[in-house]
């Protein structure tokens, strides 16, 4: 049995902070969590925190845009046992990757103008920084799977995230299959383990949590394209940062 | 030469805007949101307009409803698209649900600590467990009531321009609707705890600027109304707006006819007091605050009685709601521009479209209510930080954290 | 031991300081010191003052006089810095 309790940081660099919400809206169930852990940091429910030199488990949430974001980051990693990337802004870029396809300093001078001086750099994913243990990928996050994995870490059992389609849990639910009639669906390529969820809404997946290993993609973006256009698909997959996890696959 | 610093350690944990901000340099505060910028109305032109609303959410986290129903009110706008009466209600409620929880998340694990002087919520949530498990049931009512309409509490799913995608469950309102009555109750404890706390003195002449509407407390739609100058419409006050936001880029100081203004609940309560529910307006009367009110510590309180008064709203709708099948309505993508604006949780929200013929965005502007309320945070603090310059240090920096408390500011919002 | 950590924070800031008021040396530093505990011992204003000495080596606050005022609670506080 442990002798202490793990340290746990959840610390967010630039987000809209959505997956940290996504924990609080779970009420006493994350109080209930929190009660087994020791809480290093997490600047939502506490303004002033240890210096700690160590975390057992830290999760990152949002991109790093800014200088401070990035040393936050290594710095986190090299303080870290496990690194976990929290939502689709850590995992694959989040919306803020659209500007990567596209003339960002025009984007840039339309917000702000030209004489600003704003930092503009290309949106990466926190993988591309530093070593990332394990991706919990959403927008935002199913809950769910952030106690799956962070009670598997504490019980030092295999973190498990099956996988498999979208389509498996879509179907087990008996929602309607849209892509059947026509809807530009990437269920078929994208991880499960949101409960389709958009799906249940009767709207397409636009695979905020990424290809799930062996994903047909080739076959599967062949198809769409042939259905909607280039353009139009090329639209809906920049909107979670899959577009260039896409475009290694073909 | 000898240069005041006054720097307390705490401070830092706020590195970048609260530390500008207790740092009395709410300008350098603004260029430090700035650093951080997501460009989200850039990567808007030459999208579709279908995917504003859905992008628009991520702005924030914890508003994103708002700027969900504000994109799709502006785009409804834009194309000229009259939706169902149904589809106005569950809107309604949707946007209720956003006010209470993020009411709920500030006033109890935002704001309460700061007036105990607690910096650790689950210190507080030790030391008051049943207020802390109030606000947490009225936190989930809420997120709930977004999930059965929207689909998701977080980032919606089911609502889009034209209506929604797919309707809510009868009964699962209807488990709602039954909870209510216990939750409203515990709500007023909530209220009343917040009659009772201490809030400092500050009272200085401000404009405030809120939706208004003649049906009711406006927070989903109606006309600009100005403490000081009367009432317009959102789109002739957006050209007023639309200058702010430019020089925003240049000058520091922004101005409306000249001067700084405030948003959100104390500007609400202040133009529109006598529009609230029973319950509320009882409340109001019990906390003996006189309106209008020229105190920005006040805005906590504001959001108090809000909360009731939104979940005395929430049960009139409930009791009477009989959710139909029915199609969305039809229309046709045209060119145009318009803008829609509605009371988010911290104050005014606007969204404008430009879109062509293909129903592509080629111009938007979003102005969030922390953006608008910055400026009348600097005047504040220009008036409040000399009346308390000789106490402590470590006083006057609780002080300030309230005020900004108070102000309720949403970075996310503020930087996108 | 903490206060080196302490100390550099501190020296960090009285040169970001420094920089923003363009001082080109730093004469004298004021600090108000709390009872700051990290790790069972309480930080020691002569402990500070040396190790904020030898991490002004080779900055524009290299022999600095470093003013350490004892206060209550625990927090500290830079409260000014002289220099040209």
């Amino acid at each position: 049995m442990r002798q202490r309790k793990l340290k746990v940081a959840i610390i967010g660099l630039t987000s809209c902070e959505g997956c940290e919400f996504a924990l609080l809206d779970t009420g006493a169930e994350f109080l209930d969590f929190l009660k087994q852990v020791d809480l290093a940091e997490f600047r939502l429910l506490e303004e002033e925190f240890d210096d700690n030199t160590f975390y057992d488990i830290c999760f990152i949430e949002g991109s790093p845009i800014t200088k401070e974001n990035v040393k936050i980051l290594k710095d986190a990693r090299a303080k870290s046992k496990y690194l976990i990337a929290l939502g689709n802004c850590a995992a694959m870029g989040g919306v803020h990757e659209i500007k990567n396809y596209h003339d960002k300093k025009k984007i840039k001078e339309y917000v702000y103008g030209q004489k600003s001086a704003i930092a503009n750099p290309d949106i990466k994913e926190i993988d591309n920084i530093v070593k990332v243990d394990y991706k919990i990928s959403g927008c935002p996050i199913n809950a769910k799977e952030f106690y799956k994995v962070v009670y598997a870490l504490m019980r030092d059992e295999r973190v498990n995230i099956p996988q498999r389609p979208i389509c498996y849990e879509c179907q087990a639910r008996g929602y309607e299959c849209i892509l059947q009639r026509g809807e530009p669906c990437l269920g078929p390529i994208i991880l499960g383990g949101c409960e389709a969820i958009c799906l249940k809404s009767k709207m397409a997946c636009q695979g905020c949590r990424g290809l799930f290993e062996d994903a047909q993609v080739k076959t599967m973006m062949k198809k769409l394209i042939k259905e909607h256009g280039q353009e139009k698909m090329n639209r809906i997959i920049e909107i979670f940062g899959l577009r260039d996890d896409i475009e290694e696959k073909l | 030469m000898k240069i005041q610093i006054n720097h307390l350690a705490k401070m830092e944990g706020h590195a970048g805007f609260v530390g500008h901000i207790l740092d009395g340099n709410v300008g350098k505060a603004k260029i430090e949101t700035q650093e951080g910028s997501r460009l989200i109305e850039g990567m808007l032109i030459g999208r579709h307009y279908m995917d504003a609303p859905i992008i628009t959410a991520r702005i924030c986290g914890i508003c994103p409803v708002v700027h969900n129903l504000t994109s799709i009110n502006a785009l409804e706008e834009v194309m000229g698209i009259k939706v169902t009466e149904q589809t106005l209600v569950l809107r309604k409620l949707m946007q209720y649900g956003q006010i209470i929880h993020s009411h709920g998340l500030h006033l109890f694990f935002l704001s309460l600590p700061d007036f105990y002087g607690i910096l650790n919520d689950l210190q507080l949530i030790k030391k008051n467990p049943q207020e802390a498990d109030m606000a947490m049931v009225i936190r989930n009512w809420a997120t709930e009531l977004i999930r059965i309409i929207g689909g998701r509490t977080i980032h919606p799913i089911a609502s889009e321009v034209g209506g929604f995608k797919v309707l809510p469950k009868q009964s699962e309102l209807d488990d709602l609707k039954n909870k209510l009555p216990e939750l409203i109750s515990k709500a007023e404890k909530l209220v009343k705890l917040f009659i009772k706390l201490n809030y400092p003195k500050l009272d200085r002449k401000t404009e405030y600027i809120c939706l208004h509407n003649e049906k009711e407390y406006a927070i989903f739609n109606g006309d600009i109304k100005s403490s000081d100058n009367g009432i317009i419409p959102v789109n002739k006050f957006s050209k007023k707006i639309t200058e702010i936001q430019k020089q925003y880029e240049a000058v520091k100081k922004v101005k409306l006819s000249g001067n700084s203004f405030m948003v959100g609940a104390i500007a609400r309560l202040n133009n529109n007091y006598n529009q609230l529910n029973p319950k509320a307006q009882s409340l109001l009367k019990q906390s003996g605050l006189k309106l209008p009110t020229y105190n920005s510590f006040y805005n906590i309180l504001a959001q108090a009685i809000e909360l009731v008064h939104v979940l005395e709203e929430c049960s009139k709708i409930l009791d009477s709601i009989k959710v139909k099948e029915e199609e969305q309505v039809k229309y046709i993508a045209k060119a145009g521009q318009g803008v829609a604006a509605m009371e988010a949780p911290r104050g005014t929200l606007f969204h404008y479209y430009k879109i062509d013929k293909d129903g592509i965005i080629i111009d938007c502007n979003i102005i969030t209510p922390t953006a608008q309320f910055l400026y009348n945070l600097e005047d504040d603090l220009a008036k409040y930080l000399p009346d308390i310059k000789n106490m402590t240090a470590k006083d006057k920096r609780a002080k300030i954290r309230l005020l900004i408390r108070a102000y309720d500011p949403c970075i996310s919002c503020a930087t996108h | 031991m903490h206060d080196l950590h302490e100390a550099d924070r501190i020296l960090k800031l009285v040169l970001e300081k420094a920089a923003d008021n363009n001082l080109r040396v730093v004469k004298e530093i004021d600090i108000r010191l709390g009872q700051i505990e990290e790790h069972g011992e309480i930080i020691n204003p002569d402990n500070l003052r040396f190790n904020m000495t030898n991490l002004s080596k080779g900055t524009i606050a290299e022999d600095a006089l470093i003013n350490i005022a004892v206060i209550e609670g625990d927090d500290w506080e830079l409260v000014s810095i002289d220099g040209f």
